[in-house]
């Protein structure tokens, strides 16, 4: 389930000795520690969530606790923020850069892995250099690359700039994974006639699942959550993605609509946080990998 | 040996052909993005029409010797990566160990952690509005509840208070990312040398500092490294949190060279910032080898 179970055995046996080496008094002030702290991060999400259920007039009533539920909130902001565009926008943009990321980065990790000469090593650093490059440093060229090719406010433009950024960390996990795959049965399935490209395609590739499972969150959550390049790419706020739409929504209703603006941010963070803890294994797996391997 | 040679040609064409697609778009949309910056950054240019791009030399980086508020905006960032790197690791890393001596309720505080990791910045700046604003919960209890103030707090209101509140947020979305990769760390631990070590009787705090703290330093070196290249990289939190206000508290190089470029038309000016920005998250990437002992 967690990475935690994952290393049950490793688990059972800290565990063991844990309970050997901590009297009761520090295991119960741990517990509370632990309870508490966990319980002050999850403050900013509760509030939230407090308000997004409250009645207009319970928001300003100087209650801690919601004295009304209004569950209508989600309808209105749905409606009124024209959350559905918001949301379809994201979704295809998303969509569209995990096929492109993971496709590409797939291929060219099994590249760089398996026919490794001098050029292709060099070239595979240079694009691992572009790990380190923050997106807002090269948005300016990219933006003007974007008006020169006539994709200025399509949302291909943000699908080639989130995969642009993406393809770098999915290059360095999907490498490390395909070096832990036998050399000996893609061979084997080329003595036994096959070409380069179905041996990569029937053999290396169904070895790679947890690899793709992984990359395919990094990209979702990196692309769901992005701003900056439909910020400056798409020219109408209200018309772009979720988060870009949610920024005019609080500029326009933040100080006034408060238990609207919560609802709106309610059903923009269930989604997203309901696929990443359900998937928190491979995260997990992806950060670990691409942390040691750097 | 010709028959050698084309095995290893052929060879070479695949490789090639598997490498082409991913390195063509990332030549076109990033290799070649960061070489114009560092073209344009020597140029004046108002960002409309490439015909009225001119060359500018040092100008643009002599000026910043003269611009209070890159000045501003520099310290700002500096003091952004350095402190949210410093307690990001020293928050994170005893968390770590918490969780990992599995007591009742490290779960919990596990799933707490890690949900902020998921959000956007964008949200998070959201969350901490309500939180922090004026009508926040932080304020309301305050105000309200306790009757401390008749007034409220000004967290993002006050100059002095805002790049405070950008931290705090900070801190809370990441802390979790830390924490992941130094569980992860505490995992792969020997436990015969924490054995060893408590049976030659180190107590807790000898065996961290003698057996844990040196076993982890090559991670510990790792997670520095990419807090340092991921602070560098702040634009959407504060630029939805605070947009740089109030009176640029909170300017960073990122929300700053967006202004040049965007409101301001001051491409090459802008484009002088993204370049300092580029040259400050390499050197960090080059420390990490220095960090974890490493010979080079």
């Amino acid at each position: 389930m967690s990475s935690g179970d994952m290393l049950s055995e490793n688990g059972v046996v800290l565990r063991a000795r844990g309970e050997r080496r901590l009297g009761p008094v520090p295991r119960v002030t741990l517990s509370i520690v632990c309870i508490v702290t966990g319980c002050l991060t999850l403050i900013p999400l509760l509030w939230t969530l407090s308000l997004s259920i409250r009645s207009g007039s319970d928001v300003f009533s100087n209650q801690l606790l919601p004295h009304s539920f209004r569950p209508g909130n989600f309808i209105d902001a749905w409606n009124q923020f024209g959350l559905g565009l918001l949301f379809w926008h994201s979704a295809i943009v998303t969509v569209g850069t995990v096929v492109i990321t993971t496709a590409l980065s797939v291929m060219a990790a099994y590249g760089f892995a398996r026919y490794r000469t001098k050029v292709t090593e060099a070239i595979f650093i240079v694009i691992l250099t572009g790990l380190m490059v923050p997106p807002a440093a090269v948005i300016i060229p990219f933006f003007v690359a974007m008006v020169k090719l006539g994709l200025y406010n399509s949302l291909v433009s943000v699908v080639i700039g989130e995969s642009v950024f993406a393809i770098p960390f999915s290059l360095l996990l999907f490498r490390g994974y395909i070096d832990t795959i036998p050399v000996a049965l893609t061979d084997a399935a080329r003595t036994d006639g096959a070409s380069e490209l179905q041996a990569f395609r029937y053999v290396a590739l169904p070895l790679l699942k947890p690899a793709l499972a992984t990359v395919a969150l990094f990209t979702t959550i990196s692309t769901w959550n992005g701003f900056l390049l439909p910020l400056v790419l798409l020219n109408n706020a209200s018309t772009s993605t979720l988060t870009v739409g949610l920024t005019a929504v609080q500029s326009q209703y933040g100080a006034l609509n408060l238990q609207l603006l919560s609802a709106a941010v309610v059903l923009a963070i269930i989604p997203i946080l309901v696929v990443f803890v359900a998937a928190r294994r491979y995260y997990v797996q992806g950060l670990s990998a691409g942390a040691v391997k750097q | 040996m010709t028959k050698i040679a084309v095995k290893l040609h052929s060879r070479s064409v695949v490789g090639a052909a598997f490498v082409a697609p991913a390195t063509a778009f990332f030549t076109m949309f990033l290799l070649f993005p960061v070489l114009a910056v560092a073209a344009l950054a020597f140029t004046n240019w108002n960002g409309f029409n490439l015909n009225q791009i001119s060359w500018g030399g040092f100008g643009n980086f002599s000026q910043f010797a003269s611009d209070g508020v890159f000045h501003e905006a520099l310290v700002h960032t500096v003091i952004f990566v350095v402190v949210t790197t410093v307690v990001l690791n020293v928050v994170g890393l005893p968390i770590a160990m918490m969780i990992n001596t599995k007591v009742a309720g490290h779960e919990f505080l596990r799933i707490a952690m890690f949900l902020p990791l998921g959000l956007s910045p964008v949200l998070t700046a959201i969350l901490w509005q309500q939180m922090l604003g004026p009508y926040g919960l932080i304020n309301h209890v305050v105000v309200n509840t306790l009757h401390w103030r008749s007034t409220p707090i000004g967290f993002l209101g006050d100059p002095h208070m805002a790049l405070m509140t950008v931290l705090l947020a900070s801190v809370w979305q990441y802390a979790g990312y830390n924490m992941l990769l130094y569980y992860a760390g505490l995992q792969s631990l020997p436990k015969e040398r924490l054995e060893a070590a408590s049976i030659d009787g180190a107590g807790a705090m000898r065996q961290l500092r003698y057996v844990t703290l040196p076993y982890l330093r090559p991670v510990i070196a790792v997670v520095v490294v990419l807090n340092l290249i991921g602070g560098w990289k702040v634009f959407d939190l504060v630029y939805v949190l605070t947009n740089g206000g109030p009176n640029n508290s909170t300017q960073m190089l990122s929300t700053y060279l967006y202004l040049q470029a965007f409101t301001l038309n001051r491409v090459g000016y802008a484009s002088a910032i993204a370049l300092t920005i580029i040259a400050l998250a390499a050197v960090s990437a080059l420390m990490r080898r220095r960090l974890a002992g490493e010979a080079i």
